[in-house]
């Protein structure tokens, strides 16, 4: 158990320097949105890519802000269900934007892969915790 | 006597240095807003402004003012299968959900040209 918690400790501490990190690239990456909203704009149907990357990002960033100040989110499994279905390249304009070879875009793709590592990140957290806290209680 | 309520963290970080009529704008700006997947409100608030580097205040005035009206919604009616909705407008876009009574509140606010 003290290994647990040992684990997660670290976990947050990473938790919260993923989310700096993330901040940063997604500034480095505000370059290539104009020209990202020209090539992907959505339509009448669909979201367009930076609204999609925006959700995913709020969404994201949402439980890993909370992780990082309380260590730990209300409803657990609630968190880990929606975390498992959040994946960046389940959304089908993402993970095209993601493998075309014509969207050069780096910084993009460099901030997409680093907000889905925060997610893996943030459920690994929740789901060790998840196991930890009937324990605990 | 009665306990005073908690004060939010991050509504004193998001009100400081603004006047008090500016404080009073931001609490009524607030109100449009949905903490998502954050603790409150505030949080998301300070957590949107930092990360697209805009003064809280303004961030909350630029999404407030969005113009639906003219703007493209998808879907047209009713919300997607994660219960979101966008409007989009001229470079900008806002994402709303409705809330527990049915209310549309703002998810998200973001410039697509920066």
């Amino acid at each position: 158990m003290i290994q647990a918690q040992n684990k997660l400790e670290i976990q947050k501490e990473y938790v919260a320097l993923l989310l700096e990190q993330l901040t940063i690239a997604d500034r480095d990456s505000s370059q290539e949105r104009k020209a990202i909203a020209k090539q992907y704009p959505g339509s009448e149907q669909e979201f367009a890519l930076l609204e999609e990357l925006e959700l995913l990002t709020v969404n994201i960033r949402g439980y890993a802000s909370i992780i990082k100040l309380t260590g730990g989110v209300e409803n657990v499994r609630d968190a880990i269900q929606q975390l498992s279905q959040l994946s960046v390249f389940n959304v089908p304009i993402v993970a095209r934007f993601y493998v075309e070879q014509r969207s050069p875009y780096p910084q993009t793709k460099m901030y997409l892969q680093l907000l889905d590592y925060l997610r893996l990140l943030v459920l690994e957290y929740l789901q060790v915790q998840g196991n930890i806290q009937p324990i605990l209680a | 006597m009665q306990e005073e309520p908690p004060v939010d963290p991050y509504l004193e970080e998001i009100c400081a240095g603004y006047t008090d009529r500016e404080k009073v704008e931001i609490q009524q700006y607030l109100t449009e807003w949905d903490a998502g997947t954050y603790g409150s409100v505030a949080q998301s608030i300070l957590d949107h402004a930092t990360r697209k580097d805009f003064a809280p205040l303004k961030y909350l005035r630029k999404a407030h003012n969005f113009n639906r009206k003219g703007s493209v919604r998808v879907p047209k009616t009713g919300y997607r299968w994660d219960g979101s909705a966008v409007y989009r407008k001229g470079g900008e876009y806002l994402i709303v959900r409705p809330d527990s009574s049915g209310v549309e509140k703002i998810v998200t606010y973001g410039i697509n040209e920066e």
